[in-house]
């Protein structure tokens, strides 16, 4: 059976960043951080606050694309719940999803840029 | 209720205000308070309702102050000066870059320049198979080191110069300083300033104390916005002493903070630097009262903390702006050898333009300093000034009554994008007529063109513009018959 893996920039606030973060040191073995920076002037990239982050993860092994988009979205969710205009940048080589609280999107939309993007490993 | 609480943008690739609409009620209530003689009543709307509707019939005067400002300080001469110089370096390597061979193109080109051929096999590792076993095969440019020397062959010297440029945006754009405890001041900060306090004068004209005072209100309540950020800032120095702020006095803080010249002061006239210097030197000093007399003010000021005075600043833009289109005229020869005339034409119309608009801004306001800082006379001297373009953009193209066919009978209108939803071509943004000044030096037309052009050179360059609608849009209608697909570098 083969195993798919899709390397993913996200940019997020920091409440974002750490249940993403946490997601991967629960799950090592199919979650890896590559890097992390702060983005410098996060106003600039149309977030409200200051400071936003921006990871690079690789998503592999036992996660695939439903299960990975379900979590996101359930981050996501919860966060704009609290904040009046939220947003959350998806990123792959080949696409771009923004998650922003004036456009809706769907668990099923994120879902497929997630299976887009992946690419084959076995 | 979903609201929206920014409607306007200014962006000086678009050369002119944006409105912004993202969701059909707030159109609607636009649509409305456009047509009516009197202003529509706000009291009866629940609280955030309100503010929306507030914001919508304010959100002009906000955007032309921001459009206003533009023409005449020296940070945004400089800033649109390195830009189009920027993207006429990038437009001499379109030919290059997009020539047959390659079908990829891996973007920001910073920072797939900074990576070594085994950073960038590892890049090229994540990107999808392609049909058939065929390769992935990037645009070729050379490896280049940050911070390298000028290389010697010409597609290098073209991307070094591109990049040194985006770099010394940077550099006047984001000030360290100013970035501390998860708070930013940073230079675009300062421009919000004028503009909100010009956007809460429109409401106390229109809707009275009442109804600026529940907008202000609502503002401060927000957690975090840039509008927020620097009004409590400003009326701080007021608030410690238990007076009302002046709305004059801060607007005037906020222009002497703009009108700084590099010239003269170095990296001192960064707008953070200046507006932190005079915040200081008013807590310690006092604030003054409003006199009717800008320049005495001024030049109190300048005096006092030695720094560049507000009419060296607004000479240093007009020339700045000038200096830009003297680059461009010496070279569209050799953009037009490259391209073809079309764009180095474009680009000579714009910058001619741009300046004949910082002159006639600087002639206006250092004719009348007054009638610019104080905010009520400023509302009344609109039609001295520079003419805006008024570009509209409806999220999703989501009104229905409003077809391509439709919107392009309408004298004056210029369509930007337009999408096909049922067999319909919905507008999704267009400019239309503004008139409150017949003062105008660029044509919508060209207006578009350049921002299309801008936005690709974002694509292609910049690592924090991408994210923007605008560019992503373009950069997908430019590959869409193309070759090549671009790729995002992750580093």
């Amino acid at each position: 059976m083969s195993e798919t893996a899709l390397r993913l920039k996200i940019i997020a606030d920091s409440e974002f960043a750490d249940a993403l973060k946490a997601e991967a040191v629960a799950r090592p073995a199919d979650l890896v951080i590559e890097s992390e920076r702060n983005e410098k002037d996060a106003t600039k990239l149309g977030f409200d606050l200051a400071d936003a982050v921006s990871i690079v993860a690789i998503v592999k092994g036992a996660i695939d694309a439903a299960t990975f988009a379900a979590k996101i979205y359930g981050w996501w969710h919860d966060s704009k719940k609290k904040k009046p205009r939220y947003k959350v940048i998806l990123q792959t080589p080949l696409r771009t999803l923004e998650l922003h609280s004036n456009i809706p999107v769907t668990q099923a939309e994120i879902q497929r840029f997630l299976e887009a993007s992946a690419i084959k490993t076995k | 209720v979903s609201i929206q609480q920014d409607f306007g943008g200014f962006d000086p690739s678009f050369l002119g205000v944006t409105l912004r609409f993202g969701n059909e009620r707030a159109f609607n209530f636009y649509k409305a308070y456009a047509a009516s003689e009197n202003p529509l009543p706000v009291s009866h709307l629940s609280s955030d309702e309100r503010f929306e509707a507030l914001s919508i019939t304010s959100v002009m005067a906000h955007e032309t102050r921001h459009f206003h400002d533009f023409f005449l300080t020296p940070y945004s001469a400089r800033v649109f000066g390195k830009r189009v110089r920027m993207l006429a370096e990038l437009l001499q390597m379109l030919p290059h870059l997009v020539r047959d061979g390659p079908n990829c193109m891996p973007v920001p080109l910073v920072k797939w320049c900074a990576l070594n051929e085994q950073q960038r096999a590892t890049q090229l590792q994540w990107l999808p198979p392609l049909p058939d076993g065929v390769s992935w095969i990037p645009v070729d440019v050379p490896y280049m080191e940050i911070g390298a020397t000028m290389p010697a062959d010409a597609m290098g010297q073209l991307l070094w110069a591109t990049f040194r440029l985006r770099n010394e945006i940077t550099d006047l754009a984001f000030q360290p300083a100013g970035h501390a405890n998860g708070q930013t001041i940073q230079p675009w900060q300062i421009f919000e300033l004028p503009a909100i306090l010009v956007q809460i004068n429109e409401i106390l004209w229109t809707y009275g104390e009442t109804q600026a005072g529940f907008y202000v209100s609502y503002l401060e309540q927000a957690e975090s916005n840039p509008y927020t950020t620097m009004l409590r800032r400003t009326r701080k120095l007021w608030d410690d002493r238990d007076r009302l702020m002046d709305t004059t006095i801060a607007n005037a803080m906020a222009a002497w903070s703009l009108l700084g010249s590099y010239a003269k002061d170095q990296w001192k006239a960064c707008p953070t630097e200046r507006y932190a210097a005079l915040w200081l030197h008013l807590k310690a000093t006092g604030i003054p009262e409003w006199n009717d007399n800008a320049g005495e003010l001024f030049q109190a000021w300048s005096t006092a903390l030695h720094l560049s005075t507000v009419q060296d600043g607004m000479n240093e833009a007009r020339q700045s702006y000038a200096n830009t289109q003297i680059a461009i005229d010496s070279k569209a020869d050799q953009l037009a050898s490259i391209l073809g005339s079309d764009y180095s034409s474009l680009l000579q119309r714009l910058t001619s333009g741009v300046s004949q608009a910082s002159q006639h801004m600087v002639d206006a306001v250092a004719g009348d300093l007054n009638a610019y800082i104080a905010t009520d006379a400023y509302t009344h001297s609109v039609h001295r000034y520079v003419n805006p373009l008024l570009r509209k953009i409806y999220d999703g193209g989501m009104l229905a009554g409003l077809s391509a066919e439709e919107a392009s009978r309408e004298p004056g209108n210029v369509i930007e994008w337009a999408y096909e939803q049922d067999g319909r071509l919905l507008v999704e943004s267009r400019v239309e007529p503004y008139n409150v000044s017949p003062h105008t030096f660029v044509t919508a037309e060209d207006a578009l063109e350049f921002s299309r052009l801008s936005a690709l050179g974002d694509f292609l360059i910049s690592d924090t513009d991408r994210m923007n609608l605008d560019v992503q849009r373009t950069a997908s209608v430019f590959f869409r018959d193309s070759h090549l697909r671009p790729f995002e570098v992750f580093v």
